[in-house]
């Protein structure tokens, strides 16, 4: 037997040592991290010449027809990843909670504007109307829009008491924020600030100037609820009153 | 459900007896090795885990003794200690369950085949005096009613 | 019974530990680091040794062992077992406890403290590997999706998620 100096996180998992490449080109080596993993020219050879199987016999996303009403499906691991890199991407580029929240919310903005569009078109032609009254958009928002995006519609809707301007959508079980935990110091934050950009670019572009930012209401049995406050423009509301 | 092999362990950390059995050739006299492996690289690694394990059963409860542990899929080791320190080691396969009743009989055939031997020595690495001996015919056991009798008795063993 | 439940990074560090069952010695923190590395390296010795005990046919190498595992995803697209811990510690039994070890694909370490097994159920082995197993993997199921999926949390370093923690509360009772 060798009296090789033993790697602790290695050899368990094989006799690794820095120096080692996998014979495969795939394969991850704690010894050296996360470059073990890297595409190589070896590697890519490999990848470029192995015979690979379509799992799914359904076309690709770009063949199917954009009015296509059946829900599309994809996978909650994936989105919630791809959310965890851009909130933890967007935390690294803003200098505080809210910073970090704007530009959450710039992010969903360009969203909003574009599956407005989406979703309009998807309803069709002859159904599509226009809504103009503040209480039609709102209900189109806290029901289809938000359907469509998430497979379900808002648990609440509501309008302020006190303020004229004020409406609250309120969601329960937020998709996004579900394996998300806020640390102490960032007590304040809501990372639904994306979908409350998501609301607001929807708004904005269906002519309804709003501000749209998302509070955490805990209540018992939903510890994520969180309440989406949209506080429209005077001039919508001036519009209103004309109609 | 096999017997791998066989260790004694005295207070100074030595190896003093070891035993590897093999499992092909039909059961019988000197199937295997008898003290060929006790200053190895294995049986050092051997003492080091089960010193180390020792402790730490002690540390996470008191008054706890370790009695077995697994290594991957396939060996399982049988630990017990005598109040003199002298740690008894049997290895099998993955699956065998309790041994501790084995391990105490084999302390039964040590105490009656070395420790009540007036020829044997006890202490296999040390003279009276406390000076270290050189020679190592003294450092295992090489008692051959006690190689044939722990022999006998873990063949006869259903797990054999 | 569950005693205890430690998750150790790949470098031995213990980035969790959560007591769910008064019974173990009441340990302070650094006591458990000292532990968890311990256990770390006797994990990498049992490695060394179990190739080297007993009859020589150990069963195929690591490295061909990760071939044929790599590919027959390939071939099959079905997920294996997630534990890669083949040849290092794997469980401990003492009069008092028992303790089980698991090992991710890249090197994560979970280990249970169990009450040793009762009298009775004595000779039911695999069935105690089976429970284990089950529970190390909803474990790692949770870890996936509280720690790995939570933007604040940074890589290797200590787990301080209450939402994790009410999930691990919530499996084991």
């Amino acid at each position: 037997m060798s009296e090789d100096i033993i790697l602790p996180s290695a050899t368990s998992l094989s006799k690794l040592t820095i120096h080692d490449t996998s014979k495969t080109g795939f394969g991850y080596n704690p010894a050296i991290g996360p470059i073990s993993n890297s595409i190589t020219s070896e590697t890519s050879s490999i990848l470029i010449n192995k015979r690979t199987i379509t799992l799914s016999s359904a076309p690709s996303i770009y063949e199917r027809n954009i009015t296509n009403k059946k829900p599309v499906e994809i996978n909650l691991s994936s989105l919630s990843f791809l959310f965890c890199e851009i909130v933890n991407w967007t935390h690294g580029q803003s200098r505080g909670i809210h910073d970090l929240e704007m530009k959450l919310n710039k992010l969903g903005y360009s969203i909003g504007q574009r599956y407005l569009e989406l979703i309009k078109l998807r309803d069709g032609i002859k159904l599509n109307k226009r809504d103009l009254k503040i209480i039609d958009i709102l209900h189109f928002i806290h029901g289809s829009f938000w359907k469509s995006i998430f497979g379900k519609h808002a648990n609440e809707l509501e309008k302020s008491q006190d303020v004229p301007n004020e409406y609250m959508i309120i969601e329960n079980m937020p998709l996004l924020a579900k394996f998300i935990n806020i640390p102490k110091d960032y007590a304040d934050l809501n990372c639904g600030a994306f979908v409350a950009g998501i609301i607001e670019g929807a708004l904005d572009s269906a002519g309804f100037y709003v501000n749209v930012t998302a509070h955490s209401v805990p209540m018992d049995g939903f510890p994520l609820r969180t309440v989406f406050l949209m506080k429209f423009d005077q001039s919508c509301l001036i519009r209103e009153s004309i109609h | 459900m096999t017997i791998y092999s066989f260790f004694i362990f005295d207070r100074h950390c030595n190896c003093i007896y070891n035993r590897e059995f093999t499992q092909t050739s039909a059961a019988g006299v000197n199937n295997g090795l008898i003290n060929k492996n006790n200053t190895s690289h294995s049986s050092k690694l051997l003492f080091g885990i089960i010193y180390s394990l020792k402790s730490l059963s002690a540390k996470l409860i008191s008054e706890n003794e370790l009695t077995s542990f697994t290594l991957g899929q396939s060996f399982r080791f049988h630990f017990w200690e005598s109040v003199t320190s002298y740690k008894f080691v049997v290895v099998t396969g993955y699956d065998v369950d309790d041994m501790q009743q084995v391990l105490v009989r084999l302390h039964q055939y040590f105490v009656d085949c070395v420790a009540s031997n007036g020829l044997t020595p006890v202490e296999f690495k040390w003279s009276a005096n406390g000076e270290k001996l050189d020679n190592v015919g003294y450092s295992v056991i090489c008692n051959n009613s006690f190689v044939e009798e722990t022999d006998q008795y873990l063949q006869s063993l259903s797990i054999y | 019974m569950l005693y205890s439940i430690l998750i150790l990074n790949k470098a031995g560090g213990l980035i969790y530990q959560n007591e769910v069952n008064p019974g173990l010695n009441k340990l302070s923190t650094n006591d458990y680091l000292v532990l968890a590395g311990s256990l770390h390296g006797i994990h990498a010795i049992g490695a060394q040794l179990a190739p080297n005990i007993g009859d020589k046919t150990v069963p195929a190498s690591v490295e061909e062992f990760n071939r044929n595992q790599n590919s027959s995803i390939m071939s099959t697209f079905k997920a294996q077992s997630p534990n890669t811990n083949r040849s290092g510690l794997q469980n401990i039994e003492t009069s008092l406890f028992n303790l089980y070890i698991f090992q991710t694909v890249t090197g994560l370490k979970f280990m249970l403290i169990t009450a040793p097994n009762p009298a009775e159920h004595k000779g039911e082995l695999n069935k105690q590997y089976d429970m284990a197993h089950e529970l190390f993997r909803q474990l790692y199921m949770l870890y996936s999706d509280f720690v790995m999926k939570d933007p604040f949390y940074s890589l290797d370093m200590p787990i301080k998620n209450p939402l994790f923690d009410t999930k691990v509360r919530e499996l084991v009772n």
